[in-house]
C-alpha cells in the first residue's frame, strides 16, 4: 500500500514539474518582445494580410485561450507547427530525438567505462596519489567552460592533427555496406561524446572511489573475507552493490546538467539533435519549436530522475520500505 | 570573525589544519587578486581601446607580440585590452549576481527555516520544484527572447541561482532557532524580524560564506556560455565569452583570440573553486 502511494506521489510530482516547466516557458515566450509572425511579415504586405497571417497562427486570440489551445495540442502530441522549419514540430522533434539519444547514451557508456575503471583502481590500489590526481582532474573539469573545451578539442584534433571530424553526424559520402556507415557515425561521435563524458567520468570515478573505500571498511566485507570468498567476488559483487547507490543518485542529479550541457556541445559540433534544434529555434524566434524542445528536455529530466529512483529502489530494498 | 564561531570550531586544533594544497591556495588567491586588480585599474594597464576598430589594413590578426601581448582580432582590436575590459564586465556581473542571489536566498531560506512548520514545508516543496527544472534550457530561451542587456542578464542569472543558498541557510536556521538564546531574545521582547536578522542569521552565515566562491565560479561559467552563444553580453562590449565566440571561426588562422580568454576563465574559476574548497576544509563543512 505505502509502496503504491510512494510511487503514485512520485509520478504526480513529476507530472507537476513537467506542467510547471511547460507553462512557465509558454508564459516566458509570450511575455517576450517580438512576434513569431514577424518572420513572415515584410513592410510591403498590407495590414489585412498581416491580420490573416496572425489569425492563421492563432496569435489573435487572448493569451489564456492561446494557452489552452497550446496545452491541448501538447497533450495530444501535436506540438504545433514550426515556423522556421515549415513542418509540424512533432516531426522536427522526432528527427532530432534519436540523434540526441545516441549522443547521450554514448556519453553515458563512455563515462561509465572510464569512471569505473579509474574509480575501482583508485580504491583498490589504495594509492593516495592516484586519488589526489582524480581530485585535481575533477577540479579542472569543474572549472573549464564546456564550450571552450569543445572548441579546443576541434582545434587540436580536427584542425591541427586532422584526425577526427569537427562537425555533423556523418560524412557526405555514400557507403556501400552498413559497417562502414556505422564506423562513420562512431567516427563523428568521438569528439562530442568525449568532451561531454570526461567531466562526468571524473565525477563518477571520485564517487566510486570514496564510496567503495567506505564500504570495503565495513563489517560485512570483513565477514565475507573471513568466510574465504575471493577478493574479486567480494569487491565486484558484495561491495559494488552498496557502492553503486550514491552513484545512482549522482546520475539523477547530473542528468539535467548533461542535457543542458549537451545543448551547447551539439550546437558547436552541428550535431543535429535537440540542443542544436533549441538554440537555432531560439535564434529564429520559433516559439512552437522552443516550447516543444523545452518540454522534451523537461520530460527527459523528469524521466531520468524517475529512472534513478527506480534503479535505487531495485538495488537497495531498504528504500522500498520507507 | 570571532562572532561567527560555532560548535564546529571547537574541534581539536590539530584537525583544523589547512587544506592539502597550501601552495595551490596561495596561487589561487594571487590569481583572483590579479584579475580583480586588472579589472579595476584596466585603464592604466593598457593604452589600447578595447572597442574601436584598429587599422584594418595593417593590424588585423596580428599574433601575440610585445606591442599586442595577446595579439589582435579581425577588426584589429587588441585582445589584451579586450580581455582586461571583458574581465571587468564578467566580474562585475558575477559579483552583482552573487549579491542579488544571496539576498534572495537569504530571505527565502531564512524565513522558511525560522517560521518552520507548514510554511516551511510549502516553501521547500516549491524549492524542490524549481530545482528540478532544466534551468539551462529556460535560461537560454529567456536570454535570447528578451534581448537581454547587462541588467536583465544579472536579474536572469540571479533568479536561477539562489536555490542552493536558500536550502543551505534553511538547514542552519532550523537548528539554530531551537537554541536557548533565541528563546531568550524572544523573551526580551524582540520581534521575530529582529531575532531572525540580528541573532539567528549571523550565526548561520558561515556555510553561506563557503558558497560564495563556488557561486562566483559557477556564474562566470554560465555568463560566458551565454555570451559565447551571442545571447549574453552583446558585442561590441567585450566579455570573455563573446571574445571566444569572435575567434571561433578563425581558430586555424588566429588561435590566440579564443584560446587566451578560455584559459583565463578556466584559471579564474579554478582559483575560486580552490578557495572555496580551502574554506570548506578550514571550517570542516564537508
Amino acid at each position: 500500500m505505502s509502496q503504491a502511494r510512494y510511487w503514485g506521489s512520485r509520478v504526480a510530482n513529476s507530472l507537476m514539474i513537467l506542467w510547471g516547466t511547460m507553462s512557465l516557458t509558454f508564459l516566458l515566450m509570450h511575455l517576450a518582445p517580438g512576434d513569431p509572425s514577424s518572420i513572415y511579415i515584410r513592410p510591403e504586405i498590407d495590414p489585412e494580410t498581416v491580420a490573416l497571417i496572425r489569425q492563421q497562427m492563432g496569435l489573435d486570440l487572448p493569451l489564456w485561450q492561446q494557452y489552452f489551445v497550446w496545452l491541448k495540442e501538447m497533450v495530444s502530441g501535436h506540438f504545433g507547427f514550426s515556423f522556421s522549419h515549415n513542418q509540424p514540430v512533432a516531426e522536427v522533434l522526432l528527427e532530432a530525438i534519436p540523434n540526441t539519444l545516441l549522443l547521450t547514451v554514448s556519453v553515458f557508456v563512455l563515462q561509465l567505462i572510464i569512471g569505473m575503471t579509474f574509480g575501482l583502481y583508485s580504491a583498490l590500489a589504495g594509492k593516495r596519489l592516484f586519488a589526489k590526481a582524480i581530485d585535481l582532474l575533477l577540479l579542472f573539469f569543474y572549472s573549464i567552460p564546456g564550450f571552450w573545451l569543445a572548441l579546443m578539442a576541434i582545434f587540436v584534433f580536427s584542425g591541427l592533427l586532422g584526425w577526427l571530424p569537427s562537425s555533423h553526424m556523418a560524412s557526405f559520402e555514400n557507403f556501400d555496406n552498413s559497417i562502414d556507415i556505422l564506423l562513420d557515425y562512431a567516427w563523428h561521435l568521438v569528439l562530442p561524446a568525449s568532451v561531454l563524458a570526461l567531466p562526468f567520468s571524473a565525477q563518477t570515478a571520485r564517487l566510486i572511489e570514496s564510496s567503495l573505500r567506505t564500504v570495503l571498511a565495513s563489517d560485512y566485507i570483513r565477514t565475507a573475507t573471513a568466510f574465504g570468498l575471493s577478493r574479486r567476488r567480494i569487491v565486484l559483487i558484495y561491495a559494488m552493490k552498496n557502492a553503486l547507490l550514491p552513484l545512482i543518485s549522482l546520475w539523477g542529479i547530473y542528468f539535467p546538467f548533461l542535457i543542458g550541457g549537451s545543448a551547447i556541445i551539439e550546437y558547436i559540433f552541428s550535431w543535429p539533435g535537440m540542443g542544436q534544434l533549441l538554440i537555432n529555434a531560439v535564434f529564429a524566434h520559433d516559439t512552437p519549436t522552443i516550447l516543444g524542445a523545452t518540454t522534451i528536455g523537461a520530460f527527459a529530466v523528469v524521466l531520468g530522475n524517475m529512472l534513478a529512483d527506480i534503479l535505487a529502489a531495485f538495488i537497495d530494498p531498504r528504500i522500498r520500505l520507507t | 570573525m570571532s562572532r561567527l564561531l560555532s560548535s564546529r570550531d571547537l574541534a581539536p586544533e590539530s584537525s583544523r589544519k589547512h587544506g592539502a594544497r597550501p601552495w595551490g591556495l596561495w596561487a589561487a588567491t594571487a590569481i583572483v587578486a590579479l584579475v580583480t586588480v586588472a579589472a579595476i585599474f584596466g585603464d592604466w594597464i593598457t593604452m589600447h581601446d578595447p572597442i574601436a576598430h584598429g587599422n584594418l589594413l595593417e593590424s588585423r590578426y596580428l599574433s601575440p607580440s610585445l606591442q599586442h601581448l595577446f595579439g589582435t582580432d579581425k577588426f584589429g582590436r587588441d585582445i589584451f585590452a579586450r580581455v582586461i575590459y571583458g574581465g571587468r564586465v564578467s566580474l562585475t556581473i558575477a559579483f552583482s549576481v552573487v549579491c542579488l542571489s544571496f539576498s534572495i536566498g537569504i530571505f527565502y531560506g531564512g524565513f522558511s527555516g525560522y517560521l518552520g512548520g507548514r510554511v516551511d514545508k510549502v516553501m521547500m516543496r516549491l524549492l524542490d520544484f524549481v530545482l528540478a527544472f532544466p534551468l539551462v534550457f529556460l535560461v537560454i530561451a529567456a536570454a535570447a527572447l528578451f534581448n537581454v542587456n547587462n541588467w536583465s542578464l544579472i536579474l536572469l542569472l540571479s533568479l536561477t541561482s539562489w536555490m542552493e543558498i536558500a536550502r543551505v541557510l534553511r538547514g542552519e536556521v532550523l537548528a539554530i532557532r531551537e537554541m536557548e538564546y533565541v528563546r531568550a531574545a524572544r523573551g526580551m521582547g524582540l520581534s521575530h524580524f529582529q531575532v531572525l536578522f540580528r541573532h539567528v542569521l549571523p550565526n548561520a552565515i558561515q556555510p553561506l560564506l563557503v558558497l560564495i566562491p563556488f557561486k562566483i565560479g559557477e556564474i562566470v561559467l554560465m555568463e560566458s556560455a551565454l555570451s559565447f552563444l551571442g545571447i549574453g553580453v552583446q558585442p561590441p562590449t567585450p566579455t570573455w565569452g563573446n571574445i571566444i565566440n569572435d575567434g571561433r571561426d578563425s581558430l586555424m588562422l588566429a588561435w590566440w583570440i579564443s584560446t587566451i580568454p578560455g584559459c583565463l576563465i578556466a584559471l579564474l574559476v579554478m582559483s575560486f573553486n580552490i578557495i572555496g574548497e580551502a574554506l570548506q576544509k578550514k571550517w570542516r563543512l564537508d
